[in-house]
């Protein structure tokens, strides 16, 4: 019984150090990303490109265009191997919105891209945080020798919840972001995609979350039942 | 809607047996028998319903009752 609160203790400590390893990782690939495009020579030009036009707004969106022209193939020269083709297919742009009268970028789409992102980025940490509280929480109920403990479960149901905000919040983020962009190019030849998406795969996470803690409640009355059969 | 009563204590009184002593004999903890005597127990073993009838000589009819609320 020993030995297997031992193991169960040392899976649980496996656990945590990769979820901390990622989180470092991340969070170094981040640092790095941001050091490294502060370095790069050619987006210095860029950079000056940009303070010369009194940038004001820029949106790096995923927009999907709508007519088929915008999509196309630019072939990419391949040295090593000529029998090989390789086509770069353009579906997404960079906007940059530029003008010297601030009042004109001023949108009610701007606040509330604003407010989402805001929302989601609270959510990815707290859900962090979050993690970090609940394997140790684990450990100390593994110690005690009761896993289903209501507080676990609390914990639990917070953090799928967290993520089904978080998914819902980025999505509406980035729906109010096009519709942002999208304003300014109406009437323009650029046709773009500016429907509401929704990310399935970030849903079933959340659901599956919450459905982890649907079984730790079924686990706690059994324990509970259990504890009370005297 | 009807439960079962456990009157442990009643027999326990009649034995002229504390409550640690009875634990002790029957070899369960005072907090769970404490939980049986006030009736929040969910279950019993049939090893500490045999446990009880032994120390404290009675049959499983003494020590549990059924009462139906709607009477």
């Amino acid at each position: 019984m020993e030995n297997c609160k031992n193991k169960k203790i040392k899976r649980l400590w496996a656990l945590y150090g990769t979820f901390f390893v990622i989180v470092m990782i991340t969070l170094g690939l981040f640092l790095s990303d941001v050091l490294i495009t502060n370095d790069r020579a050619d987006l210095a030009e860029f950079r000056a490109q940009q303070e010369s036009l009194n940038l004001t707004a820029m949106r790096s969106t995923d927009l999907k265009s709508a007519a088929s022209e915008y999509i196309f193939d630019i072939p990419i020269e391949n040295p090593n191997d000529s029998a090989v083709m390789l086509l770069a297919r353009v579906n997404g742009y960079d906007i940059v919105i530029s003008t010297a009268d601030d009042q004109k970028l001023e949108s009610p789409y701007q606040t509330l891209t604003f407010i989402f992102q805001c929302i989601w980025v609270s959510c990815l940490v707290l859900v962090f945080v979050f993690v970090f509280v609940i394997l140790y929480s684990f450990y100390k109920s593994i110690k005690q020798g009761t896993v289903f403990q209501k507080k676990n479960i609390r914990w639990i149901t917070l953090i799928g919840v967290l993520f089904l905000v978080m998914t819902l919040s980025i999505d509406i983020a980035k729906y109010f972001e096009h519709q942002y962009v999208l304003q300014f190019l109406q009437g323009t030849s650029v046709e773009v995609d500016g429907r509401f998406y929704i990310n399935f795969v970030r849903i079933l996470s959340g659901l599956l979350i919450l459905f982890v803690a649907e079984l730790f409640k079924i686990g706690s009355d059994i324990q509970e039942e259990q504890d009370l059969t005297i | 809607m009807g439960r079962i009563m456990v009157n442990v204590d009643v027999m326990m009184a009649k034995r002229k047996m504390s409550l640690s002593e009875l634990a002790e004999r029957i070899d369960i903890t005072p907090a769970n028998l404490s939980i049986l005597k006030t009736g929040k127990a969910r279950a019993i073993r049939f090893s500490t319903l045999e446990a009880l009838c032994r120390e404290l000589r009675c049959q499983p009819k003494d020590l549990l009752e059924y009462i139906n609320d709607e009477d």
